[in-house]
């Protein structure tokens, strides 16, 4: 999808992963205006670079997810949001109200930890190693004593059993 | 209720698709000369006496902004966003154009394999307080370098000397051209199995280092020989700026700019107030304004771009840019910034008094010295 040059795709590339960013930063910053435009800034930048995704070095969510965790440690470190790539892109900020607020808020509050928690244990151990501990598949497999491709079908069927179990939340 | 999430999706989409029928850029690919890590190593050994053992410290020269990355790895696996080792490296800057900020684009690309690249915009200049230029950061999972190794790298101001990396390590800052005047650039090679280093610009409980790991401490020493105090808390320079877009009128800010009718104002950042910078160490520029124009359909970015430290005074050189043939007053800089993303770096300025009139994006150079020709700076005002 990131390869594509239909911006339809990269639409499509944003919902699917827009839950997984979500979740990430909300438990990580303060005020649901914050998460709405630290995700903004996060796609926006996401297309900037979308030619230095390369999936042999691990899926996109996890790419996505690094760039979420840099804007939010920049955005820390420089008392605001970043916000260079959305306005680059043209993309003005979107104002929300009260009860959009609200629903950012609820959507925010998806706990991926309670997610992964859910998780058969083998899944969710794999999803850990590659994606929090940054483990490559060949040194899971070798801490698991299991060949790579088994930890990659554990990692693969996590993230669809994550992500529809984020879906589900309220 | 529409769902904001949904709205941010059409935006994003809607962007993405007036991005993809712009006219395409003239661009001129520069290849990337590769050079070898070029660091002269003077090894100092001293041995203190007989019994207090041997402290060897390495001294060697910043590494240049372009160049290859030792081919050294190390043992385990590499990390998913590291190095591999071999690859050929080059660290680009630019002024930051938006209305406010004084700061500095900085990106750094790696041509391999496994290409890969990273910027951040708006690291504010060295002043006395911080005399660093913030670099990129990679987090490593238990705090320790992997396989391939890292390429650090961050700008020091003029009063630094050298700057110690560690207890076993000096690197003397290294002029180059296209930084800003008076500040040097600190780029060295750290091997796997190093400790991340703990870079002062960014604190501490940030890093989100591991418990107990241990890093290698950056301290910059004076021109005197002794090291620096910097300030943690020193406050970030920005100045209060408006966003606006039409139908919003742009606000009467500190500058304007003046422009033909032909060229339709949609929206930009203007500095309410315009005080000097105090505490900037070296040449620092700060945007008074920044400006998206349409013009006869396409779009192009100016900016007013000042001298940080003194407004009315003469802004310094417009860092990385060269004059244009044939058009006097006119400087210029184009490059790809590497990796296959084709991310342009294309801006043109023009002194108009005490300003730089800096123009990006457009149809082409043709394009960008019409407008800094047809742009004049209406108004600076300095508050105070």
């Amino acid at each position: 999808m990131l390869g594509s040059r239909d911006p339809d795709d990269f639409g499509r590339f944003y919902e699917r992963h827009v839950g997984a960013v979500v979740s990430y930063l909300g438990p990580r910053v303060r005020g649901a205006e914050v998460v709405f435009d630290l995700t903004a800034e996060t796609f926006a930048r996401a297309f900037e670079h979308r030619g230095q995704f390369d999936p042999a070095r691990g899926p996109a969510v996890a790419w996505v997810l690094v760039i979420a965790r840099n804007l939010l440690i920049d955005s820390v470190r420089r008392a605001r949001v970043v916000d260079e790539s959305r306005r680059r892109l043209g993309v003005a900020p979107i104002a929300v109200d009260d009860a959009q607020l609200e629903l950012i808020e609820t959507r925010s509050q998806v706990d991926l930890r309670a997610v992964l928690a859910g998780l058969p244990a083998e899944q969710s151990e794999a999803i850990i190693r590659r994606f929090v501990l940054q483990e490559s598949y060949p040194e899971i497999a070798a801490r698991l004593s299991c060949s790579e491709q088994v930890v990659r079908k554990r990692v693969s069927r996590g993230l669809a059993n994550a992500r529809q179990a984020v879906e589900e939340q309220p | 209720m529409i769902d904001p999430f949904d709205e941010l999706r059409d935006h994003l989409v809607l962007a993405i698709t007036h991005l993809e029928r712009r006219p395409a850029r003239t661009s001129r690919w520069m290849r990337i000369r590769s050079h070898p890590l070029a660091v002269t190593l003077i090894a100092l050994v001293f041995a203190a006496t007989a019994t207090a053992g041997v402290i060897s410290i390495t001294a060697e020269r910043s590494a240049p902004l372009a160049g290859q990355v030792p081919r050294q790895a190390g043992p385990g696996l590499p990390h998913a966003w590291g190095l591999d080792g071999g690859e050929h490296y080059r660290i680009t800057l630019w002024p930051v154009l938006q209305g406010g900020v004084s700061g500095v684009c900085m990106m750094i690309t790696f041509e391999g394999p496994n290409g890969m690249g990273s910027g951040t915009c708006g690291a504010p200049y060295p002043t006395h307080s911080m005399p660093y230029l913030a670099g990129g950061r990679i987090a490593y999972p238990n705090g320790t370098i992997s396989k391939g190794g890292a390429l650090e790298y961050f700008l020091t101001g003029p009063s630094v000397a050298s700057v110690r990396i560690g207890a076993h390590l000096i690197v003397t800052p290294r002029s180059e051209p296209g930084l800003p005047a008076g500040d040097h650039a600190v780029v060295f090679y750290l091997p796997a199995g190093s400790p991340e280093i703990d870079p002062p610009w960014f604190p501490a409980q940030q890093l989100s280092l591991p418990h107990g790991a241990k890093t290698l401490s950056v301290v910059a020493v004076g021109r005197n020989g002794a090291p620096i105090t910097v300030d943690q808390g020193a406050r970030q320079f920005r100045l209060p700026a408006r966003f606006w877009e039409r139908p919003e009128k742009p606000p009467s800010g500190a500058c304007a700019l003046a422009a033909p009718p032909s060229y339709y104002a949609y929206r930009g950042t203007t500095a309410i107030r315009l005080e000097p910078e105090s505490d900037v160490e070296g040449a620092a520029l700060t945007s008074c304004l920044s400006v998206d124009y349409n013009v006869a359909g396409t779009t192009l970015t100016a900016a007013a771009l000042v001298n940080a430290r003194s407004p009315t005074s003469a802004p310094p050189a417009l860092f990385g840019a060269s004059p244009v043939a044939g058009q006097p007053g006119v400087v210029n800089r184009e490059e790809d910034a590497g990796l296959k993303s084709g991310r342009l770096i294309a801006f043109t300025g023009r002194r108009d008094g005490n300003a730089w009139i800096v123009v990006e994006g457009g149809s082409g150079l043709a394009e960008r010295i019409a407008a800094v020709r047809a742009l004049h700076v209406a108004r600076i005002r300095v508050s105070g």
